[in-house]
């Protein structure tokens, strides 16, 4: 689709703000109540998934120009979803589709951001936006011996994502994760140096022609190593596959699942069994590529009619994703496995979680933001009282170790794989 | 023609007079308030003559103070401070409407609680009255006093239990407040069930706010619509005592949190014998059996299951009284519940209540919370025993109002009216303890005589604005000039 | 006309750089409005020169006296919901009072909190819940502002019976006054605290707003002193199910009810019977016949398919006549008694309580969303947009009368296809506030915005309906959409109805406002 499509959702949009905050009825206190952390960072009204919707029609509308604020609207922006889910409560609208088209538009149309120029360039040239040497990729494996795909074949493929690749103090997670999937007897196998970014931090940017080129190649690779299931820590990653890779038109012959789904399955299966007690009191943190953003693609074309009058209707009829079914229970079950452990929730969860602060190309392009949404979510953790927090991405956990270390906090922060092989 | 020639052409010759005797009644009251005698009283019957007056006052530049209570008056608020006209509204007795099914009256100005309330049962109503008024006091006028009422629960807004109005403004218009003003003529309202019942507006300005609390300052209400409430079929009255009046605020914050119980209201010994009491003697006799305090308050049952309501309210109250170590009770050792009940729901029987101890009585009242009722208390205590003026003469009435919100705080001081020593003393500690109390935090909302000066000079900026107020409705100032900050 | 820059550098100068925009992508954002198609034909009204976000009072007032000096106007916004909110013409300036977001004090005895305006009243339910409190949420939603909804709008909502409308609900309020003046009401003015909005003497809430506020035409109001009620609850509403059918499981002293009735005479009859048994927590006619089969879809499409099968027929005649109920008690006895009493008031006035509601999840449903006030949005989702009429708050059989008229106006525009066929019934309100003193009916229709037919029809819908109330003595009708249907001169044609009204307002405007640096778009032109 392209942003004159979403034009009837921009005119549509009635300005309610219900964007700016969690679904009504889910506020539990005054300092916790936002949840678009743009809106609460820019405070004019255009920071907003609505003030964006209305710069797309006035856009559309020839009312305005690109300039360096528009295109900082558009871009200071995690893309972190919550916006949709709190409108889609009450409303049929795509605000969030509206945003990805508007970003599309914006590449373009060469309204590009240097930061995010540097992230295509690195990912030209080497394989991931980090502006790290493709060669460096498989260093997080060393001393593993986990078998390489490209050699040999494996039921399960361990993808690693980019940030587990190149963050040396992020290896831990992505080594504890293959670790647990061997204790519990798992085919896997990892790409090492070969592994390719899997193009979602692109998409989310407006670099569709990017995206659209590692998607294919990385179904295409998949299938022919014939992994039946491809498995990864990255909830970034994960949200990627699950929503975008269906869009490019590749069967994928493989199952994709993230880390916490796999380990609470084979916790069930009794393939893996927490015995060592590890006394604390935790709060978890969803990612909102493993929650919000993760719920399925669900294709559909078709044209909006009119009913009854002027009831606006879709034909075929069209499944609104409201984030609702995210991965929620799995990591929160592989936390109750862990004997000892005390799980408190924070105020804003699940698909009304608060950002990281990393997504949408803000980590590099807007980095005092990025640590600011961090450090918002960090308060809201220790609010808690819990000792420490958990999560399972890569990315959540790089930006809130760089707001921890800002902050001097000594919060404890855990990635849930490394945890659980704690209790093991 | 002579002004009184062009008053008589208006309201007819009976109803105009200057002949001494009324124009010294209306020259003073029983306030500290400087007398001034005015030059007429006028008496009209109508809206149209009352219009008439009011016209004819911008004309001549005549003031014009409106009365519609009879004497005796405690404000000063009807002094004419400049001379002028008194506006007599007595004789516009009539009760316009009552509507039972929307619960609510509408009534002229020379209305009493008396000549009401009984017209009232008749259709299973009642109106929420302030305490004990006197047999002459005016409905509508105690509404647009703000006179506080004795039930919290049915006082929604301050300005509870007025409606809407008919008002001449002191411009000469005429105009009707809240839905009143339209579109349509009460009659076409009536017709499609409209009944008067909301006081807001028109539109985008409350302007009954304007002429409530006014003194006569802005206008002349010519009638009224005020909410009534279901007449009780059941009532239970109950009296919670402690010689300590903190001891009782936990329980009165509770019932009102629950809203529970009708009539609410605080009332120290003195004022409880001056209620209860026939006479002087007998009111003396009875502040020495009274306790310090008491809490009032009466559970009621209306038309539906009056008996189910009344059994659970008072089982709530009692559980509730339970928790701060109280026990209501239907009637202590000089007082029965039966006879308070009796009381407030009546205009006080002559002598008023106020006057029967000593024969005068010079009330400093004000707005606060209820919890800080006690430190009030304390200073006024301190204040007249620096005074010379025995504590034990001070009469205390606080009654909770907004549903509890804020919390009229009453000081009754007697004294006798045939001794200058001590009449001399009451002002002085009358006007210093306002002073103190207003330096307190006590808001002086109604800033009758004295306090006018002392409220307006804390707050510069209502001034201005109020003064607006007052060119816009009435240019020439000839409605009550010298009131407020007028 | 664009700001002038030695203006703009007066205003950047109080604010700092970052708290002030003149960015176009910035402008349309306070330009662009619900409705404002059924006045300019697009989504759009003026652009304002600027939007500034002021954090304090301080600010304001330099920014109002700023535009006092200058010659320009301003108009202030808090959550900015509704074409009230956009500047009037040319000229204005948008101050956003994003920044000034704070709950000041919860005063728990006396039961008001101290707000700031952009303090919504989903953040003051729940701090209020924990205290055993709650606030009046209007029908706008619980996405509004209090402060706002006090101070400067109207305040209809079905907690009305048991907390009043929002022009009752302020005690004092801090108001910066079109000339940058700085009035503070009653008790608060007087340096006495916050407990009190009215006197010394006559009271000067009277100025603030009427049955409607100013709406951005009398200056800014800064903190408000809010009526809190008391909420014999969960300090923290537990909340369950996934979006959108979002539920709360029903306390044991509460009770959550629809009750039908087969006439709007019997619910006239059981609305006052429920008000004068002094019962009912949240009342009112939220989802009438229209909007019932929603509780059965989640989406647009869901719901005509629900629609046009026929299996959202009885539903719809089941809530034609109906109003939602909430009891709350604060004992067991009282749950009791209040039981009792609808069940006295449903057999005396031939009412039920329709099947598909004694279903306990769609009770959790519906107890969440009258408590909540969250769904409130959900009348844009079926074709985009609604609009209203009528609404005048009045008595409950006067409200009646409108609820009638506005189902026989509306035929016409249906049967041109202009708006939603919702049965020509989709009257709202009822909400018996106070007690049962005064409520409202107003007739919602819905259209489609971006269908400049649609929106063209709304419009007709609005002026036709707006003139009824005032040829037929059918009360005011709810102004700000009257603005929209009539016009700027819609006070020159109500006024003579009701008392020359606009004369007086007029004269307050000029009194208050002197140079007129107010947006009077919505208040009074002078």
């Amino acid at each position: 689709m392209a942003l004159q499509d979403y034009r009837n959702d921009m005119q549509r949009c009635s300005r309610c703000s219900c964007c700016k905050w969690p679904p009504l009825a889910q506020i539990k206190s005054w300092r916790f109540s936002h949840v678009c952390p743009s809106m609460v960072w820019g405070n004019f009204h255009a920071y907003s998934a609505s003030g964006r919707l209305i710069a797309g029609l006035a856009l559309l509308e020839g009312r305005i120009d690109y300039t360096d604020k528009f295109v900082e609207i558009v871009y200071q922006c995690q893309m972190d979803g919550a916006c949709d889910i709190s409108c889609k409560v009450n409303r049929d609208l795509e605000p969030l589709e509206a945003m990805l088209e508007l970003r599309a538009r914006c590449v373009d149309d060469g309204q590009i951001l240097p930061a995010h120029m540097l992230m295509i360039e690195s990912l030209r040239s080497d394989d991931n936006p980090l502006g790290e040497p493709k060669a460096e990729r498989g260093k997080w494996a060393e001393g593993l011996d986990v078998k390489d795909i490209a050699r040999e074949k494996a039921d399960v493929l361990y993808f690693a994502g980019c940030q587990h690749s190149f963050d040396r103090d992020l290896w831990g997670a992505a080594r504890a994760a293959v670790t647990l999937l061997r204790m519990a007897g798992v085919d896997v196998g990892i790409s090492g140096t070969q592994e390719a970014c899997c193009g979602g931090r692109a998409y989310e940017i407006g670099y569709r022609g990017e995206f659209t080129k590692y998607a294919e190649h990385n179904i295409e690779t998949w299938n022919a190593a014939g992994v039946r299931t491809v498995v990864t820590s990255c909830s970034d990653g994960y949200g990627t596959l699950k929503l975008h890779y269906p869009k490019v038109g590749k069967t994928m012959n493989f199952d994709v699942l993230h880390i916490t789904e796999y380990l609470d399955r084979l916790i069930t299966e009794g393939r893996l069994k927490p015995t060592k007690k590890v006394p604390l009191q935790v709060t978890y943190h969803d990612p909102c590529h493993l929650g919000r953003l993760s719920e399925p693609y669900i294709p559909w074309e078709g044209v909006e009619s009119k009913v009854l009058g002027q009831v606006v209707i879709q034909d075929p009829p069209k499944k609104f994703r409201r984030g609702t079914n995210g991965v929620y229970e799995p990591p929160r079950n592989v936390l109750k496995s862990i004997p000892g452990l005390e799980l408190v929730e924070m105020e804003r969860i699940k698909e009304y979680a608060w950002c990281c602060g990393a997504g949408g190309g803000v980590k590099e392009a807007y980095p005092d933001f990025a640590l600011w949404t961090a450090k918002e979510r960090l308060e809201e953790a220790k609010a808690t009282g819990a000792q420490a927090l958990v999560t399972a991405c890569p990315w959540c956990e790089r930006n809130f170790r760089d707001a921890l270390a800002q902050n001097g906090e000594k919060m404890k922060l855990y990635n849930i794989a490394e945890l659980l092989l704690e209790a093991l | 023609m002579s002004q009184k020639e062009d008053l008589t052409a208006i309201v007819g010759d009976a109803n105009v007079t200057d002949a001494p005797e009324p124009l010294e009644a209306y020259s003073r009251d029983e306030s500290f308030v400087r007398r001034m005698k005015p030059r007429y009283v006028a008496r009209p019957q109508s809206a149209e003559e009352v219009q008439e007056i009011v016209k004819w006052a911008n004309r001549t530049n005549t003031p014009l103070v409106p009365v519609s209570s009879g004497p005796p008056h405690f404000r000063g608020d009807t002094i004419p401070a400049l001379g002028g006209v008194i506006v007599d509204l007595g004789r516009m007795k009539r009760i316009i409407r009552i509507n039972r099914r929307n619960r609510v009256a509408m009534l002229e100005p020379g209305v009493t609680f008396a000549e009401l309330q009984p017209q009232l049962e008749e259709q299973g109503l009642r109106l929420p009255m302030p305490l004990c008024p006197r047999s002459s006091k005016s409905v509508l006028g105690s509404c647009l006093e703000r006179e506080p009422t004795t039930i919290p629960k049915y006082q929604w807004d301050i300005s509870d239990p007025l409606l809407c109005t008919e008002v001449i403004f002191g411009s000469g218009d005429l105009f009707r407040t809240g839905e009143a003003a339209g579109p349509g003529s009460l009659e076409d309202q009536w017709g499609s069930g409209q009944a008067q019942t909301n006081p807001m507006g028109p539109f985008q300005v409350d302007f009954f706010r304007l002429i409530q609390g006014a003194q006569g300052t802005m206008g002349i209400v010519t009638w009224a619509s005020v909410k009534c409430e279901l007449l009780p079929q059941l009532q239970r009255p109950f009296l919670v005592t402690s010689e300590r009046l903190e001891n009782l605020l936990g329980f009165a914050y509770g019932l009102l949190w629950a809203r529970l119980g009708d009539e609410l209201l605080f009332l120290n010994g003195s004022n409880l014998a001056a209620i209860l009491g026939k006479d002087s003697d007998h009111v003396q006799a009875l502040r020495e059996t009274l306790p310090q305090w008491a809490l009032v308050f009466c559970v009621a049952g209306y038309e539906r299951l009056p008996h189910e309501r009344v059994e659970y309210q008072e089982k709530d109250i009692r559980d509730i009284a339970e928790q701060f170590g109280l026990e209501p009770f239907a009637a202590i050792p000089g007082a029965r519940g039966s006879d308070v009940l009796e009381a407030l729901s009546s205009a006080s029987a002559e002598p008023y209540w106020k006057l029967k101890y000593k024969g005068a009585c010079h009330d400093i009242f004000f707005l606060s919370t209820l919890d800080r009722a006690p430190e009030f208390v304390t200073a006024m205590y301190r204040m007249a025993e620096a005074a010379g003026y025995p504590s034990t003469d001070i009469g205390i009435y606080l009654q909770p109002q907004m549903q509890g919100r804020a919390c009229h705080c009453e000081f009754n001081l007697s004294c006798d009216p045939a001794n200058p020593t001590e009449v001399e003393k009451v002002r002085d500690l009358f006007v210093d303890a306002s002073e103190a109390l207003m330096r307190m935090g006590g808001f002086f909302s109604r800033p009758y005589g004295p306090w006018a000066e002392m409220a307006y000079s804390r707050d510069a900026q209502s001034v201005i604005a109020l003064r607006k107020v007052k060119d816009i409705f009435d240019p020439n100032n000839v409605m009550n000039p010298g009131k407020l900050c007028f | 006309m664009a700001l002038p820059t030695n203006v703009y550098r007066v205003l950047e100068a109080i604010v700092g750089s970052e708290n002030i925009s003149q960015e176009p992508v910035i402008l349309d954002t306070y330009a662009f409005q619900w409705l404002a198609e059924t006045v300019t034909g697009g989504k759009f009204f003026t652009r304002p020169e600027a939007v500034i976000l002021p954090q304090d009072v301080e600010e304001v007032q330099a920014i109002v006296k700023a535009c006092n000096r200058y010659g320009v106007r301003f108009k202030a916004l808090s959550t900015g919901w509704g074409p009230w909110n956009a500047p009037g013409g040319e000229g204005v300036i948008q101050i956003d009072l994003r920044r000034m977001n704070r709950i000041l004090d919860i005063d728990e005895k006396n039961k008001y909190a101290v707000v700031e305006p952009y303090v919504i009243f989903a953040q003051l339910q729940v701090e209020a819940m924990t205290r055993g409190l709650n606030c009046h949420i209007i029908g706008a939603g619980a996405n509004a502002s209090p402060l706002a909804s006090c101070t400067s709008m109207s305040g209809m909502g079905l907690s009305g019976i048991s907390m009043g409308y929002s022009a009752r609900n302020p005690l004092a309020v801090e108001w910066v006054l079109p000339t940058g003046d700085i009035l503070r009401l009653g008790s608060l003015g007087s340096g006495a605290g916050w407990f009190c909005g009215d006197g010394p003497g006559p009271s000067l809430r009277g100025i603030m707003r009427g049955a409607h506020g100013a709406m951005g035409g009398l200056g800014i109001f800064t903190k408000c002193a809010v009526k809190l009620y008391p909420w014999p609850g969960p300090p923290l509403m537990q909340i369950e199910g996934v979006s959108p059918s979002y539920a709360a499981p029903i306390p044991d002293n509460f009770r959550c009810y629809v009750l039908s009735f087969p006439n709007w005479d019997s619910f006239a009859d059981a609305a006052y019977k429920i008000a004068e048994a002094e019962i009912g927590y949240v009342m009112g006619k939220q989802i009438g016949a229209a909007i019932a089969p929603m509780l059965m879809a989640t989406s647009a499409t869901e719901y005509a398919q629900i629609r046009q099968s026929g299996t959202a027929d009885e539903i719809m005649q089941e809530f034609r006549y109906s109003f939602q109920l909430i009891l709350a008690a604060h004992s067991l006895g009282e749950i009791e008694y209040q039981e009792r009493a609808v069940k006295e008031i449903l057999a005396e006035t031939g009412g039920w309580i329709p099947s598909l509601t004694q279903d306990p999840q769609v009770q959790k449903t519906l107890f969440r969303m009258l408590i909540k006030a969250d769904i409130n949005s959900t009348v844009f989702r079926l074709s985009g947009s609604f609009g209203t009429s009528f609404g005048a708050e009045t008595s409950c059989d006067a409200a009646v009368a409108h609820a009638k008229a506005g189902e026989q106006v509306k035929k016409k525009y249906i049967d041109r296809g202009l708006i939603v066929d919702d049965g020509a019934e989709w009257a709202w309100g009822a909400e018996m506030n106070e007690q049962g003193r005064y409520g409202h009916l107003e007739e919602l229709f819905m259209y489609d915005p971006a269908d400049s037919e649609s929106a063209k029809g709304a419009a007709e819908f609005l002026e036709e309906t707006s003139l009824m109330c005032k040829d037929r003595a059918l009360g005011l009708p709810i102004f700000e959409l009257v603005r929209g249907g009539l016009g700027p001169n819609a006070h020159d044609i109500y006024g003579p109805a009701c008392s020359n009204y606009h004369i007086w307002q007029r004269k307050i405007k000029k009194a208050f406002d002197p140079n007129t640096a107010s947006d009077p778009s919505f208040y009074i032109e002078p």
